[in-house]
């Protein structure tokens, strides 16, 4: 029934495809209304800005710009009307328009950064986003904002994120994200449209993106709309900036981390820009006793061309491996020789391209395509030699494309589909002989339908569904999305929404790991359901006096299907690689913050209490966190300083305890004899608790000059006073006694460097 | 706030074991070895994890018999834990299903049941093939037994390097590198009854599959077959 029912909504979506407005010119001379559109820039550096507010003053009409800093307002009367611009940290904008009917006018409105970040402008395009758009569970992060907030060595877009409520860290070590219960394979991440398998650098102690070059990043932790799939619980969008189209403008940076590059400049009707990032203790340390073998590096570009007024190209890529390269000579005859290379990274490519069809109707369409790969080579020389070569990848192929239209009063509406074409081969060979080899190349087709739709003047609903159809088992799933905003008060609006999201690509990992270096990611096979889950979020936002706004978000989710690795299943029975599991998730998310005037930041909490279940136990998940709590706060001290302070609250989270112990015996079959040793005696799954976890980073930055260029240097002393947050405990059962060992995360850690702009 | 925190800092250390009331368990490992005809049994308590091992950890006193085939055979206290027969021997018979309990003199008592598997018969390689040394060796076996579960070793002579795969199928190839030098080497392929394969798979798991009621351990049962290969 649900496959018919499928399968009608794929017959219906197509028709509403090529249904759709034909592509054609402006609107007839007859129309009786005019339009205004166009697109906002920065008039520093050409960049186009996203989420402006743009509104006719004297009128409720306006809008905001998209994430390409496009607007249009359609359906307007001719006439006169004063025209404005206005964004948080840009002076506003105002002109005079005469407005035709039947026409439609062309702006390009460049705003210039303020250097003071508060008063009413700022504050009234704040409210616009809040007033216009139902955008629940949704925070945006720019540059600035992810470089002030103190970090390891420098700043990062993961664990910046690891920072707001809803979202859970399970060590120092790892910037992975658990959010609302899901595990990070449920993540949908996204580098300019493109899926990002592997976002990781250093076993996940590092995200791979250079904040740098990103203009900014859309993090969506649930109730999500239907042009993003394929995950089961967030949506992590960054976009990198496109290149100053006005002059030639580098940037860089040193930290203890990693010195970084960036250039930027215009080209013949476009843009370029050109991002670099190396790790250097390799280097340093080369021809000393503390060799390090290992270094990172990201290389990203992106290349714009405008055309005409209505066709932009974009061409961007990224590539980014982490390298391990290794060898070490016995020093007698005894000891072996070693000699060990291990590349794994990711590579993206993508092209855009933009058409503005009509002012009020525009596509985008989007050929990609994602590369993840795990190489090694290992030779082991002693009286023989072994040669283990491991060769994984992942080739994603992907096009997409979307139209928008806004021609229909009080309607946004979004049609667009989107095709992957998925290629995994994993193979591990010793010597040219193959142990493992798998293959398997799903392809996953989406169609989407959405409308924005300002019911009444306080009432805004998304609706939207999604069709999607997975080649492995012929697989059809039909996901709705549900979105209501109703402003309540000039200063309070209630939010409100559903969805039913479906996943099928999981990652073998184990419950247990405490750490792993990347992901191995699956498709599902035709064996298993695919992964499942539905959203249910209700809340509100609330505008307090002092430019305080505070958002409370509860929300409920349901999964079904979830995979975990069996590691102990039989080789050739295909239907026991996983357990299935089902589960749940429910909680509570404050968050109060401000983003303009001296001090900035947000407080964060949230409640949350996961479940899974199998058919064997029910049981919480290893990153169920009960209670956490983040302060981040950005304090200006005079002109030149500015004082970082994050601190961070969570509850212990279930570990597997190990109340005993036995002599675990086993009957050696080429000896014939037994052996034995004594090994854990496990607890129930997950049913004790590491102690509390919080930790207190600061920073403290100077901007600058130096040479005749702007610098800023920065100190940063992560866990400033040295708390032992424990990682996990181990038991060494060759003493006797056992002897038990706290294994702790980051000591305290003092980093420093410096930022810099020509 | 860093008032807070260090207050914070205060709390909390290294988890309190004891907490978890661990009540010490029957530590069973019973095997029935269809080629030699023996029984070998162990009979042991588990120990709370910081708890001091002792030198002897077994139980002693316990009355252990084990029935099946028409049989009933009681063993008897050997020390250390040990468990032998006494006078009747266990005669061990494919497809048999044997029936192990034990009372210890506190009260307790535990019971296991298991099936012996058919011994496989070694179809490739020959005895006393001779093949290269550093390549790839295809094993392939017949099995009677309605589960098939098995576990194939390669030792060698001179080297003492042991290797061994478990599988569920009735081939399967030793890698190279498990035949990297010229040497005379031992292989087995041993039939393992569900009990003793669920143990050696997943008594490292969290919640084993003990298949014992009343304890934890095994009571399995393994018969093999045998080849000798020379590797040059």
């Amino acid at each position: 029934m649900l496959k018919k029912n499928a399968e009608m909504a794929a017959i219906l979506l197509l028709a509403a495809l090529l249904l759709a407005p034909p592509p054609g010119g402006r609107a007839s001379a007859g129309d009786k209304w005019a339009s205004i559109s166009g697109f906002v820039r920065d008039a520093s550096n050409g960049e186009p800005l996203p989420y402006a507010n743009v509104y006719l003053v004297g009128t409720n009409l306006g809008t905001l710009t998209s994430l390409r800093g496009y607007f249009v307002i359609p359906h307007l009367a001719e006439g006169r009307y004063l025209f404005t611009v206005s964004l948080l940290g840009y002076q506003r904008w105002q002109s005079e328009v005469q407005l035709h009917a039947g026409a439609d006018s062309v702006l390009t409105v460049h705003l210039t950064p303020s250097t003071i970040e508060m008063g009413e402008v700022t504050k009234t395009a704040q409210r616009e986003r809040f007033e216009r758009e139902v955008h629940i569970s949704t925070v945006a992060l720019t540059m600035r904002q992810l470089q002030v907030v103190p970090m390891l060595a420098e700043a990062d877009v993961f664990r910046t994120l690891q920072l707001l409520p809803g979202v859970v860290s399970r060590s120092d070590f790892s910037s992975q994200l658990y959010v609302r219960g899901g595990s990070p394979d449920q993540n949908l991440v996204l580098l300019d449209g493109v899926s990002v398998y592997n976002p990781f650098h250093l076993g996940g102690v590092f995200s791979t993106f250079n904040v740098d070059a990103i203009k900014e990043l859309e993090f969506l932790s649930g109730g999500f709309p239907v042009e993003y799939g394929g995950r089961l619980s967030s949506v992590l969008a960054v976009t990198n900036r496109e290149g100053n189209v006005k002059s030639y403008r580098g940037s860089g940076s040193l930290s203890l981390l990693s010195v970084r590059g960036l250039a930027e400049g215009p080209l013949p009707s476009g843009s370029f820009l050109i991002a670099a990032r190396r790790t250097y203790f390799d280097q340093v340390f080369k021809h000393t006793r503390y060799a390090f073998p290992y270094y990172f590096y990201d290389l990203q570009g992106k290349i714009n061309l405008d055309l005409s007024q209505r066709h932009r190209l974009t061409l961007s890529g990224f590539y980014g491996d982490d390298v391990l390269d290794f060898s070490a000579e016995g020093e007698d005859e005894s000891e072996v020789d070693v000699d060990l290379n291990w590349v794994w990274g990711n590579r993206t490519t993508s092209l855009i391209w933009r058409w503005i069809i009509r002012p009020d109707l525009f596509s985008e369409t989007i050929l990609s395509r994602s590369r993840f790969d795990n190489d090694l080579d290992a030779t082991v020389e002693g009286s023989g030699t072994a040669n283990l070569m491991l060769d994984n990848r992942i080739n994603d192929y992907s096009a997409k494309a979307d139209v928008t239209y806004l021609g229909l009063r009080g309607h946004g509406i979004k049609l667009g589909f989107s095709w992957s074409d998925l290629d995994f081969r994993y193979g591990i060979a010793i010597d040219d002989y193959r142990l493992f080899s798998y293959t398997a190349r799903p392809a996953l087709l989406a169609l989407y339908l959405q409308d924005h739709w300002q019911l009444r003047a306080r009432l805004q609903l998304n609706s939207g569904v999604r069709l999607e159809h997975y080649s492995l088992g012929n697989r059809w799933s039909l996901s709705p999305r549900l979105g209501l905003q109703y402003q309540i008060a000039a200063n309070l609006a209630l939010k409100a929404s559903y969805g039913q999201y479906t996943q099928y690509l999981t990652t073998v990992a184990s419950d247990e790991e405490n750490f792993s270096l990347m992901d191995l990611w699956l498709p599902i096979s035709k064996n298993y359901r695919p992964q499942t889950a539905r959203h249910y979020v209700a809340g509100g936002e609330w505008w307090l006096p002092h430019d305080l706004i505070l958002t409370m978000e509860g929300y409920y989710k349901t999964f079904a299907g979830l995979l975990d690795l069996n590691e102990k299943g039989i080789a050739s029975d295909p239907t026991d690689d996983y357990f299935v599991a089902e589960g749940t998730a429910r909680g509570l998310e404050l968050l109060l913050k401000r983003q303009t005037g001296p001090l900035q930041g947000w407080l964060g909490y949230s409640w949350c209490l996961t479940k899974r279940r199998t058919a064997e136990h029910t049981y919480y998940p290893k990153y169920d966190r009960r209670h956490t709590f983040h302060a981040v706060l950005n304090r200006r001290l005079g002109r030149n300083w500015t004082l970082g302070v994050v601190f961070s609250y969570g509850s212990g989270m279930p570990y597997t305890p190990i109340p005993g112990k036995y002599m675990a015996y086993e009957w050696r079959l080429d000896r014939n004899e037994l052996s034995g040793h004594l090994v854990d005696r496990p607890g129930a799954k997950n049913s004790a608790r590491f102690p509390l976890y919080h930790r207190m980073d600061v920073s403290l930055r100077r901007e600058g000059h130096l040479f005749g260029i702007s610098a800023t240097p920065y100190l940063q002393i992560i866990n400033l006073y040295n708390r032992k947050n424990v990682f996990y405990y181990f038991w060494d059962h060759d003493a006797n006694p056992s002897r038990l060992t706290t294994v702790s995360m980051f000591p305290l850690l003092p980093t420093l460097g410096v930022d810099f702009a020509f | 706030m860093l008032a807070a925190a260090l207050l914070l800092a205060a709390c909390g250390g290294g988890p309190d074991v004891n907490e978890f009331n661990y009540e010490p368990e029957i530590n069973v490992f019973a095997l029935l070895l269809y080629n030699s005809g023996q029984t070998v049994i162990r009979l042991e308590e588990s120990y709370r994890a910081l708890d001091r091992v002792p030198e002897d950890r077994g139980i002693a006193g316990a009355r252990v018999t084990i029935k099946g085939a028409d049989q009933e055979v009681a063993y008897v206290d050997q020390g250390g834990g040990r468990y032998a027969e006494a006078g009747k021997i266990l005669r061990l018979e494919p497809g048999a299903t044997y029936l192990l309990t034990i009372s210890v003199p506190d009260g307790r008592e535990v019971a296991a049941q298991c099936t012996m598997p058919a011994p496989p018969r070694l179809i490739a390689p020959a005895d006393q093939q001779h093949i290269a040394a550093n390549d790839a060796l295809p094993v392939v076996w017949q099995s009677e037994s309605p589960e098939p579960h098995f576990l194939v070793n390669v030792r060698g002579n001179i080297h003492a390097y042991s290797a061994e795969v478990m599988t569920d199928s009735t081939a399967t190839d030793f890698y190279p590198f498990y035949l990297a030098q010229p040497d005379i080497y031992v292989l087995k392929v041993a039939a393992l009854d569900r009990n003793y394969y669920d143990y050696l798979r997943m008594r490292d798991e969290e919640e084993p599959l003990w298949h014992i009621r009343g304890g934890i351990g095994v009571f399995g049962a393994i018969a093999y077959d045998e080849r000798v290969i020379i590797a040059e």
